[in-house]
């Protein structure tokens, strides 16, 4: 549940006169919010683990370096270039 | 807090004071002795003092042997009997408020800061320095959230909101910090507790989420002997400008500075300027911290309203 969808929820409760409001008003803000937090920090290990297995630049080469050696590789794979360095 | 021989003077000086003056003696004119401040700042340290509330009345009742059905109960209660605050943002807002304060006791669930004694929750207090001017003292004074104890010791207890993430940058930032610095001196010569420094109990509220850390900030012997020491070079300072009342501007502040947009103007329109684009509210530290604590009330000769502790 998004903070938005929460504050949506509980706008009534807020708009509410504070001192009108009751325990089990109460209890239902605190309730609502548990859960928005809840929602939130099963996103937030989601995210985290999603990061670990997202792959990552081969130890000692940086993602410019791997970009470098990516377009090296087409430029030795290019048919002219292979011909010449034949002839050569 | 001001002096009853030289209106400018303060003579009561808390961490918020000495931070601006330290930061540029104009900006400490602008803000503490004439009460202007930006809107984003009012709204910070609103939004601390009901954050601060909300806290200390589940620190309360802890210490008293409540639960955390019970805390929580009281917490959000406090919270949402205040109004919208005057100029919300997305991050800091009263919905955020709640939020924070609700999330903040699941998060410490398990891991509460455990206070010396049901009296060791909020303790404003005030000590004199050896500086005194025509036989008036001049003090050291602030608000302490508590004083707790974990493993490694007894520290003063400071909670803080913030916008920023809560990293090794973050709780760095605090050393050197004459709050920090200001507390642990307190806690030795007010409560006569060997306090090792601050635990420093943050809160990072952004639209979306509240998230929260805790770490303490430590000061030895050494470093609070070095304060004393700078501290009453930068007092003389002070009595100096006030005897001329003249505050000089620290340029090298100005970039960082919301001052900065009437301080860049010529000195002739500067008034303008400041009434536009600030509003008055007055800080002072001697008053008790409640929502209420910034008003408009000018605080020159008003130091009578908080007991000492």
């Amino acid at each position: 549940m998004s903070s938005s969808e929460t504050s949506v929820d509980l706008t009534e409760l807020f708009s509410k006169q504070p001192d009108l409001l009751t325990e089990e008003e109460t209890w239902k803000i605190i309730s609502v919010l548990r859960t928005a937090r809840d929602g939130w920090e099963l996103e937030k290990v989601a995210a985290q683990q999603k990061g670990k297995r997202s792959p990552r630049p081969s130890a000692g080469i940086s993602a410019k370096t791997a970009l470098k050696n990516s377009a090296l590789d087409d430029l030795f794979n290019d048919p002219e270039i292979k011909s010449l360095m034949e002839e050569l | 807090m001001f002096s009853k021989q030289l209106p400018t003077l303060q003579t009561y000086w808390d961490s918020t004071s000495l931070k601006a003056f330290l930061n540029c003696p104009r900006k400490y004119q602008y803000q503490i002795i004439e009460g202007w401040v930006p809107q984003q700042t009012a709204l910070d340290l609103d939004f601390g003092i009901r954050y601060h509330a909300c806290l200390e009345r589940a620190d309360r009742l802890r210490a008293a042997g409540a639960d955390l059905t019970a805390q929580l109960s009281a917490a959000t209660r406090q919270a949402m009997s205040e109004p919208e605050f005057e100029n919300p943002s997305p991050q800091k807002n009263r919905f955020t408020l709640v939020r924070s304060v609700v999330w903040y006791l699941l998060h410490h669930a398990n891991n509460m800061p455990k206070h010396l004694s049901p009296n060791h929750v909020e303790l404003p207090f005030r000590f004199a320095t050896e500086l005194s001017y025509s036989g008036e003292s001049i003090f050291l004074c602030g608000h302490m959230d508590g004083v707790v104890e974990n493993m490694e010791g007894i520290f003063s207890l400071e909670r803080k909101t913030t916008g920023k993430t809560l990293n090794s940058q973050y709780f760095d930032s605090f050393t050197p910090d004459p709050q920090i610095t200001i507390y642990t001196l307190a806690s030795k010569v007010v409560l006569h507790v060997p306090a090792k420094g601050v635990l420093l109990d943050a809160c990072q509220t952004v639209v979306n989420f509240s998230a929260f850390d805790r770490r303490p900030i430590h000061r030895t012997p050494g470093q609070l002997e070095e304060f004393m020491r700078d501290l009453a070079h930068w007092l003389r300072n002070a009595v100096q400008y006030a005897e001329q009342n003249h505050w000089p501007m620290n340029e090298a502040s100005c970039r960082i500075c919301a001052f900065n947009r009437v301080c860049s103007k010529d000195p002739a329109v500067r008034d303008s300027f400041l009434q536009a684009d600030f509003k008055k509210k007055f800080w002072n530290p001697l008053q008790e911290r409640t929502s209420a604590t910034r008003d408009s009330n000018n605080p020159h000769g008003a130091e009578s309203s908080t007991p000492t502790a």
